[in-house]
């Protein structure tokens, strides 16, 4: 028995691959059924998710009218075009509580810890880890004298800031080969799939798609 | 065929080499070795030597977007929890959380084998929950902290939470010996509400584009430790003697980096060749 659902999920995954070949009608449905379906999936969830934490509370008389001030904020939202004055408090409140909250532990999340952790001493328990540690220090120090933009580092000094450009290139480079992998992790499971599964049925299909696409294209050239 | 007319290329020949390429280990697995690395041995460890009874919070904050990168990890991590005797509190942070927890346990195209809960011993309620999504980024990420309840009912059965014996052990973050997340972003976002705020220890799964800026977090001692990408969900399946579905996606992923590999090997030496003859 052919499963049914591995069928969908050929045609769903090859349909978006085949944009690799070309820009084609395929592609496009895949793409707009998967926007869609994911619109769809976030509207319940977000439904639900409002549902038991703002107003189940409000209806059993907990934090009521902390929690119908708050739904008539969000209810706002929904009136854009209508009522822009009203539209701008409700953002205007998410972003400076988003703010506030982000303020609160960034600081020490994103400063103090970093500084702190560049700044342990440079003897470890092993040789490699001392190694690590140096390279951090020495990378942080040299990437943080490229940013200095207030006087025109010159003279042999200069060599400092031409060290932390390199680190910058090597982590850029590493971010970029991550990206790399991380592609080809989701490209290799969907390939697994593609061959273990019944999914297998559609590459031929696909594979004939490309192959008549090509000899067409061939033909209407030569006429 | 000239230099000149290889780097002109069309990038699809690219792209088939690729596809038959990566097809070989799946018609014909070929078995290279993997070694688990310091960074995801000292993410087991963790679990490993956590005390009988400790409170862990396991967040599915990843996106089928991911795909097996990210859902092979949870799965490899969800199957160590759960083998270990521990109070595992499901959440999902991200809105495709609740479909991915499913899918898990379920088994997959993303998580690979199903787990199922009872062959570990364990019981919804008092062992592992689910307690559902939570919408809002990095408000219900500090939400949750102060309020482990705030879903009200449980995922799964939509139950209130009052009803399962697990919840009372864990009401606020002090009650955590450890948050795990799997997810795609928020980061430096839970460094900041779970570890700054609260000091409570954090365990990522991340993707391969979110790794180089998390290094920093493991150097300073903000974050226990990370899986990275599909490497690391292998690695972890390796030490957890469970090899699945990222165990069997390694020899693809191996062939076609070393095909990328030559690829930029060879681009640059037809690069300079050409270069040189052209200013010959």
């Amino acid at each position: 028995m052919v499963s049914v659902v591995y069928i969908l999920y050929g045609i769903g995954a090859l349909a978006i691959w085949s944009l690799l070949y070309r820009e084609n009608i395929f592609y496009r449905c895949a793409e707009y059924f998967y926007v869609g379906f994911y619109g769809a999936h976030l509207l319940v969830l977000g439904w639900e998710s409002a549902l038991s934490i703002a107003w189940t509370p409000v209806t059993r008389g907990e934090y009521l009218w902390g929690g119908i001030f708050i739904l008539a904020l969000g209810f706002i939202l929904f009136f854009y075009s209508k009522t822009r004055a009203f539209y701008m408090i409700p953002i205007s409140l998410i972003v400076a509580l988003g703010t506030a909250l982000g303020m609160r532990g960034a600081i020490h999340a994103q400063l103090l810890g970093q500084i702190g952790g560049s700044m342990s001493s440079l003897i470890k328990a092993t040789f490699m880890d001392s190694f690590n540690t140096t390279l951090i220090t020495v990378g942080s120090f040299c990437t943080l004298s490229y940013f200095i933009f207030t006087r025109q580092i010159k003279g042999p000094i200069y060599v400092i800031p031409r060290i932390g450009r390199i680190f910058i290139m090597v982590t850029v480079g590493a971010a970029y080969a991550n990206t790399g992998t991380g592609r080809l992790a989701n490209y290799s499971g969907i390939l697994l799939n593609l061959w273990q599964t019944d999914a297998v049925y559609i590459i031929p299909v696909a594979l004939a798609f490309i192959l008549f696409d090509i000899i067409w294209r061939k033909t209407k050239k030569n006429i | 065929m000239s230099l000149k007319k290889i780097s002109g290329l069309d990038a699809r020949y690219l792209y088939l080499i690729l596809l038959i390429l990566s097809s070989i280990p799946i018609l014909m697995p070929l078995g290279l070795p993997l070694a688990p690395s310091a960074l995801t041995r000292s993410a087991y460890d963790f679990i490993e030597n956590l005390p009988p009874g400790s409170v862990v919070i396991l967040d599915a904050q990843h996106s089928t977007g991911y795909g097996p990168e990210l859902g092979t990890q949870f799965a490899a991590l969800m199957k160590h929890l759960l083998s270990r005797p521990l109070k595992v509190v499901i959440v999902a942070l991200g809105a495709e959380g609740p479909m991915l927890v499913d899918m898990t346990f379920k088994g997959s195209t993303l998580s690979g084998s199903p787990i199922n809960p009872d062959a570990y011993g364990k019981v919804y309620g008092e062992d592992y929950i689910f307690v559902g999504y939570i919408a809002g980024g990095e408000t219900a990420i500090a939400a949750f902290a102060r309020n482990s309840w705030i879903t009200e009912v449980d995922g799964e059965q939509k139950k209130p939470l009052s009803e399962f014996p697990i919840m009372e052990y864990c009401k606020t973050v002090d009650d955590w010996s450890l948050a795990i997340s799997v997810s795609g972003g928020n980061f430096e976002q839970m460094v900041a509400q779970w570890y700054s705020a609260y000091g409570t220890p954090i365990i990522f799964g991340a993707p391969g584009v979110s790794a180089p800026r998390l290094y920093p977090y493991i150097g300073a001692g903000q974050v226990v430790a990370m899986l990275v990408s599909l490497t690391g969900a292998a690695e972890y399946e390796l030490l957890i003697r469970k090899p699945g579905l990222a165990a069997s996606l390694m020899d693809v992923l191996n062939l076609a980096q070393l095909l990328i590999v030559a690829s930029i090997v060879i681009g640059n030496i037809i690069y300079f060749a050409t270069r040189q003859g052209g200013r010959a």
